[in-house]
């Protein structure tokens, strides 16, 4: 007993992370090595699989869809992400401060992140219905013109930018917050004291001194944008058409409406590059800018 | 007379065998215990149906669950499960006319016939003679029955008589340009003259009564996708006219819950889609007092190839790797049998039993401009909505595209030879 | 710095000028701040509305804002449509897959934090980056071939991949907060390192294993796109009951709201309790609450 104890704890350093390591093995190495084998293989579920050598990763290449998904993704997340940057910036600015109910108030903004996706997706897609819609009832009570909303082409992804940014705006706003606190208070003193206006001091205080929590949330919040499925999925399906279709979307299409396992294969391979070359591309600017 | 020894022995056997057939009678306890589970699609018939099953679990003790989902999702899960092999799945609704092609290929349907023609296990009065021959024979394979049907369905124009007179015009609109003229004198501010869905791939039912009744096809004589064929280009221009110019706001987001919802709220003076949605126009809860007391219905108008609809045939089918075909057969007679028939039509489900339609009350409560239309495009319909091939979602997702493209104002003719490429590259795949 | 002015205002005036103008930026600001919190709480009120108001009036043209609330959706819902059932799944594959998160995940964090494993952390961070959908094409072949589809099994395995990197992450820095003079204590009255980690550092950090633990429930709870595809009768969880909800032909827009109501708020009271964690727990630890 006493012998495999000792050996336990010599090998701890292996032993404590063998069973998670095992798991990540098999739920996610495994998967991801199947991906390149079945992108191998044009592969209609339920019948027979050929191997087809490279014929999917040349159709991806030439397929207008894909490059559509590609652009959408792009275009989905480089909207989404800097206006949530600016309007998580200005409510970490507002709440930086003490006002009766500070407490309530971070509370409520954790909401929309925390709601199940599913159910904030289908909410938001009832309020954006162009006729039956509270959306355009407001529009035009204000006086302006209805919209369609995710009806149209050309609006389906700002609409969609618009879910996103008031589901994870609150995420940075909060992750600023705190690296706000983290400024000395001297710094502002020194500033007033110098003349400086409110605007410079953000400027020239505030922003430096959370300049790497601005560099990790777009980060993380660039990361997840690109793999955005739930609502997307529940409020277009990627439509109308293809206007909304990321990759992602188009992926989960391919494998699981129209049941070409080897050809989502490769579409997932792209995707999971896209994904992780970003996220390296984006550390590497953090290490740069730290 | 002379008595021939093989006569005899035929006859006895005749005999002898109606004995035990009679010994063994129908009997609906048989399989008191059972468990089945079937899955469907949530339309009105699953809607009349929920209610009804602990009447059958009551006669046989057999115990029902029914899988319920929407259209889109349905036919994915359908798939997912009876691809798996699972024989968890007893068996569910199919429409033949949309995945015969794959299902009857991959074998995963269960004939039948040797359950019909057994009289232990097939009740007295099933009477297959009475479906309408355009329904059941739908769930014909070479002779060998794979199902049967429970409804008919076809789309009709629904139309408010109120405003079609206000208008000072007469009836509805019996041609496609007649159509075109109503929706303009209709249309204003607040209320569409025309809706149909628009909605990508869930458009292409409907779409498709344009394509046939301006003469087009889904494949040429070469196999080949016809969607780029002038006929076609012509439909769907002719569509995209009329919904970009009369049509709801945002067209392409309609899909039958739209369409059905703004005209029911009487924000569209006329609408075309399937007839099983008339319970929705005359339910208060539903629609406005307006809407229920002007509907009236007529068939589709005509194009130049005449007023060809497609008919949709729904029924119910046995899974292959079911443990309990003869329970879930016995759920089949029950739910579609003669007396059920009549009251799923009373519940406004066009029903796939001539008798049906011939029933009293179904002909006093159902209104007669519905059963007119509604049997003028059984008559002139095509059972064959969908592409005869068996990836049919993708081809229907490619179509959708064209669909949309035409309703955003883009080049008809151009999206059309794109969605007819897709389509090729898709048959061309398949082989 | 700046210049002395010859024709000043008295400083009496300026004081309330200074006064005027504070009143009008406090008075600004909290303006705004009500702004925020009325778009952030919108949706949550209208999907209360929804699911309180009857079908006429959810599809009208103008909002209908004032009506007699009907609980008769909730009774739709919880009644007709197994919500309780749905429930019950959610709660299993959650529970199962937090609980063993924290059987793989405790051990694999104490090792990162106590030997300094990043490589293995970094690891963790790559399976939490990488695209979800990635995996479950192979996932799905591979429970079908084994007939998993629709088992709590499949469900809990890939429920994990979004509980157990975060159980890892927000741990790995409560364990290193844990002094180190503690467990060599421990050593020197012969503990072992499992003894020394279940009875000395464990307790110390229930804490942080509470907030880990509710979060990857949270997260399973949300979780939609494994259930999609892996789900089945027997086990569908509350998401994707909830999306079935856009039954065709009747869109039942109080059901609707009534489910939606009911899936959110048990995330909602969750949330309440570990407030202080949601956003480490987002941010995979990256930002301290």
């Amino acid at each position: 007993m006493k012998t495999a104890n000792s050996w336990i704890d010599r090998h701890a350093r292996l032993l404590f992370p063998l069973p998670a390591i095992l798991a990540i093995v098999v739920l996610i190495v495994a998967p991801v090595v199947t991906n390149f084998v079945l992108s191998l293989y044009d592969y209609f579920v339920g019948g027979r699989a050929f191997f087809v050598g490279l014929e999917n990763y040349q159709r991806a290449a030439t397929d207008p869809r894909v490059w559509n998904g590609i652009k959408n993704t792009f275009y989905f997340t480089f909207t989404a992400v800097p206006l949530q940057l600016l309007v998580g910036i200005g409510i970490a600015v507002l709440f930086n401060r003490d006002f009766p109910g500070k407490g309530l108030a971070r509370t409520i903004i954790l909401l929309p992140m925390v709601a199940t996706p599913v159910a904030i997706a289908l909410i938001w897609a009832l309020m954006f219905n162009p006729s039956l819609g509270v959306l355009n009832y407001f529009l035009e009570t204000l006086g302006l013109e209805r919209s369609l909303w995710v009806a149209q082409s050309s609006l389906a992804i700002p609409s969609l930018v618009l879910v996103d940014t008031w589901q994870w705006s609150p995420m940075i706003a909060l992750i600023l917050l705190a690296a706000m606190q983290g400024v000395p208070t001297e710094h502002y003193e020194a500033a007033r004291i110098d003349g400086a206006s409110g605007w410079q001091s953000f400027w020239h205080i505030t922003i430096p001194g959370i300049r790497s929590a601005i560099v990790v949330a777009l980060i993380l919040r660039a990361v997840d944008a690109l793999k955005t499925f739930d609502i997307i999925y529940v409020i277009t399906e990627g439509g109308p058409g293809t206007a909304s279709e990321t990759l992602n979307v188009l992926a989960f299409k391919t494998g699981f409406q129209f049941f070409h396992a080897g050809y989502a294969a490769t579409l997932l391979i792209f995707l999971m590059f896209l994904v992780l070359g970003i996220a390296v591309l984006l550390n590497a600017v953090r290490r740069r800018t730290t | 007379m002379k008595v021939r020894p093989l006569r005899l022995f035929v006859l006895l056997v005749l005999l002898l065998s109606f004995a035990a057939a009679s010994a063994q009678e129908f009997d609906w306890r048989r399989f008191e215990g059972s468990e089945i589970r079937f899955m469907m699609n949530r339309h009105p018939f699953t809607n009349w149906l929920e209610p009804l099953v602990p009447e059958f679990e009551a006669l046989t003790g057999i115990d029902v669950n029914l899988e319920v989902f929407p259209e889109d999702q349905f036919r994915q899960v359908r798939l997912l499960e009876v691809s798996s092999g699972a024989d968890t799945l007893d068996g569910y609704m199919i429409m033949p006319g949309q995945v015969s092609a794959q299902y009857l290929g991959a074998g995963w349907v269960r004939y039948i016939d040797d359950l019909v023609a057994d009289p232990s296990l097939t009740m007295p009065d099933l009477e297959l003679d009475d479906f309408f021959g355009g329904a059941i024979g739908t769930f014909e394979d070479d002779g060998q029955l794979f199902g049967l049907p429970l409804q008919i369905e076809s789309s009709l124009l629904f139309y408010r008589a109120d405003l079609v007179e206000a208008a000072g015009l007469e009836g509805p609109p019996e041609t496609m340009d007649e159509l075109m003229d109503y929706a303009a004198e209709l249309s204003s501010e607040l209320v569409a003259g025309f809706a149909m869905r628009g909605r990508g791939a869930a458009a292409t039912s409907q779409t498709v009564n344009l394509l046939y009744s301006f003469g087009g096809e889904w494949l040429d004589e070469d196999g080949k996708s016809a969607l780029d064929s002038p006929e076609s280009i012509a439909a769907h221009e002719f569509y995209a006219e009329l919904m970009r110019n009369y049509g709801p706001p945002g067209p392409t987001n309609l899909h039958w819950a739209e369409v059905t919802s703004l005209y029911a709220q009487g924000q569209a003076a006329m609408i075309f889609d399937a007839n099983v949605f008339r319970p929705i126009m005359e339910d208060p809860a539903q629609a406005i007092d307006i809407v229920r007391e002007n509907t009236r219905y007529a068939p589709l108008p005509a194009g130049p190839a005449g007023s060809v609809p497609g008919v949709l045939v729904w029924g119910l089918s046995i899974n292959h790797a079911s443990q309990n075909p003869e329970a879930s057969w016995y759920f089949i007679q029950w739910a579609l049998s003669k007396e059920n028939q009549v009251r799923l039509a009373l519940f406004g489900v066009p029903a796939a039993r001539a008798s049906a339609w011939a029933d009293d009350e179904f002909q006093t409560r159902a209104p007669a401009d519905w059963i007119e239309a509604s049997m003028t495009s059984f008559e002139n319909g095509q059972p064959y909505w969908n592409p005869p091939i068996i990836p049919v979602a993708e081809v229907r997702d490619a179509y959708g595209q064209a669909i949309v493209a035409a309703l955003e104002g883009r080049d008809v003719a151009q999206a059309l030879e794109r969605a007819a490429d897709e389509m090729d590259r898709i048959i061309e795949r398949t082989r | 710095m700046s210049g002395i002015a010859t024709n000043a205002p008295s400083p009496s005036q300026v004081a309330a000028r200074a006064r005027r103008l504070k009143l009008v930026k406090t008075v600004g600001i909290y303006l705004l701040i009500a702004v925020v919190l009325v778009i952030m709480l919108f949706p949550f009120y209208w999907m209360i509305l929804t699911s309180l108001r009857s079908q006429v009036d959810n599809v009208s043209r103008v909002p209908v804002w004032v009506f007699t609330p009907t609980l008769e959706n909730y009774q739709n819902v919880i009644a007709r449509n197994n919500f309780l059932t749905f429930t019950w799944n959610s709660f299993v594959v959650a529970a199962l897959s937090t609980g063993i998160g924290l059987v793989l995940g405790l051990p694999a964090a104490y090792s990162i934090a106590r030997f300094k494993q990043d490589g293995l952390a970094l690891a963790i961070l790559i399976a939490r980056l990488t695209p979800y959908i990635t995996y479950l094409v192979p996932w799905y072949l591979a429970f079908r071939a084994l007939g998993l589809i629709d088992t709590y099994l499949a469900l809990t395995l890939t429920h994990l991949i979004v509980g157990m990197p975060l159980i890892v992450w927000i741990m790995i820095s409560f364990f290193e907060g844990v002094p180190q003079d503690l467990e060599e204590a421990a050593f020197v009255d012969g503990a072992t390192r499992i003894g020394a980690f279940m009875r000395v550092i464990l307790p110390l950090s229930t804490p942080g294993i509470v907030a880990a633990s509710i979060l990857a429930f949270i997260f399973s709870w949300n979780q939609f796109l494994f259930s999609l595809v892996l789900s089945g009768p027997n086990t569908r969880p509350v998401p994707v009951a909830v999306f079935n909800f856009i039954s065709y032909g009747q869109i039942d827009f109080g059901g609707l709201g009534a489910a939606a109501v009911l899936i959110t708020l048990p995330v909602v009271i969750l949330t309440l309790i570990i407030q202080r964690w949601i956003v480490t727990g987002l941010t995979m630890g990256a930002v301290k609450g």
